[in-house]
């Protein structure tokens, strides 16, 4: 069996970051075979069309976190993995909203592997928070920090940042990053929320 | 351990840069160092803030790119075939997907560009009652990313066979996920030279990136085609691979 979307170069790309990473996603995105069969299985359990579109993105997102952070354990079959994890999100959420008319036994919820990451709990008052706290960076110190996380080289931060040069820029996400140790050391609220999951 | 070498093992661990046995040290060790817990999780919490900020980007990317997609589905209808009509709006879609992947004006070879610009077929929508049966399993096949497999069907269906043209258009896409690029370009061409209108300039397009996805090849006259004809359904892609291939 060998699809695209089933190669395990995609995990490796994604692990890998930068370009390889927005390569990698664009491929998950475009599965459209994948996207329908979510959009049907919210569908089918109480949703709308656009609730199984946001389900996908939010299944894209969680799988990118996990599989960056090391907390994918699976064989490589990114598309069950994907599945099982918008399943999940899109359960818990009806149960939370008491909007339960599932078509499936409810006890197989447990049998979902996989780990909910720390982004998909917050609620939309808590992001906002977040957001404003981080936005004491401003913009150039939260692409710097945001790209060296995603695994840039310096040389392309530099690049895509419009800095002179890798010197440059690896004396920029120094300072950016000190800037941000210090909102962590000052604000509690940061680390609360973002430790809830 | 120096600070800085503290800080050094911190930023490893939280890159995932360690062998598993250094994890279970580094694990160990913080246990027993409270400074040294403090500080990880003091950049643990930065770093869970660098995740934030990028699924944020992400969700609003992939808004984006849903946005302008769900316009290309309710643009004005015309009287087209379904091929014609669909291959606008990969169109559309693969172009936001290039634009998400490498910004404006990036810097591709060929074959990153053929790879960024693929998009696979719809598999579900050519059955017909007389289909022969090497088509529907192959193209069931395919559905499911069994390559070999719809390889295997798809190849089986002779030239002389009603159903040749679609065999070979979808035996194409078969050979290019499979990463067989130079088989994937025969197969276009048989279909593109075939004229036949359901698959024509899907397979020309297809053409162009089965080319560039070889090393070393020269595809003036693919992608001359297209961009010769501004009223092609791949016309804007084209000039977009172009561009990118500068």
């Amino acid at each position: 069996m060998k699809s695209i979307f089933n190669k395990t170069s995609l995990l490796e790309d994604l692990k890998a970051g930068g370009i390889k990473r927005q390569r990698a996603i664009a491929t998950i995105y475009n599965d459209s075979k994948l996207k329908n069969q979510i959009v049907a299985f919210v569908s089918k359990n109480s949703g709308s069309r656009d609730e199984g579109i946001d389900i996908f993105h939010e299944g894209i997102i969680a799988l990118d976190e996990n599989v960056r952070n090391n907390k994918y354990r699976g064989d490589g079959n990114l598309s069950g993995y994907l599945y099982s994890i918008c399943r999940y999100l899109w359960l818990n959420k009806i149960k939370r909203n008491k909007r339960m008319e599932y078509t499936e036994d409810e006890s197989r919820l447990d049998q979902v592997q996989y780990e909910n990451p720390e982004t998909l709990s917050l609620d939309d008052e808590k992001k906002e928070v977040i957001n404003d706290l981080l936005s004491r960076l401003g913009e150039k110190c939260k692409s710097i920090l945001q790209l060296w996380k995603l695994s840039y080289s310096m040389e392309e931060i530099a690049e895509k940042v419009g800095l002179d040069n890798a010197g440059i820029a690896r004396r920029q996400r120094y300072n950016c990053y000190q800037k941000l140790l210090k909102i962590v050391d000052q604000e509690s609220d940061l680390k609360n929320f973002l430790k809830t999951s | 351990m120096s600070n800085q070498e503290k800080i050094d093992m911190i930023e490893r661990y939280l890159a995932n840069e360690m062998s598993d046995e250094e994890r279970r040290g580094f694990e160990a060790e913080v246990g027993q160092d409270g400074d040294l817990a403090a500080e990880l999780e003091r950049r643990q919490t930065a770093h869970k803030a660098l995740d934030f900020l990028i699924s944020e980007e992400l969700r609003n990317e992939l808004k984006a790119m849903e946005a302008k997609a769900g316009k290309v589905v309710t643009m004005k209808t015309r009287r087209t075939s379904y091929i014609y009509k669909m291959a606008i709006a990969a169109s559309f879609l693969i172009l936001i997907a290039a634009f998400f992947i490498f910004g404006p004006g990036g810097q591709m070879n060929g074959s990153q560009a053929a790879l960024a610009y693929y998009e696979s077929p719809d598999y579900s929508m050519r059955g017909s009652a007389n289909q022969v049966v090497e088509l529907t399993t192959g193209l069931t096949a395919l559905g499911n990313g069994d390559l070999e497999e719809a390889i295997s069907q798809l190849s089986s269906i002779t030239s002389d066979a009603e159903q040749y043209i679609s065999a070979s258009y979808y035996l194409a896409h078969a050979y290019f996920q499979n990463e067989q690029y130079g088989q994937a370009h025969e197969r276009f061409e048989i279909v593109a030279n075939s004229g036949d209108i359901r698959f024509l300039e899907s397979a020309e397009w297809n053409l162009v990136l089965s080319c560039l996805a070889r090393e070393n090849s020269n595809c003036e006259q693919e992608i001359e085609k297209i961009t010769s004809n501004p009223g092609h359904p791949y016309h804007q892609n084209t000039l977009m691979v172009v561009d990118e291939l500068k």
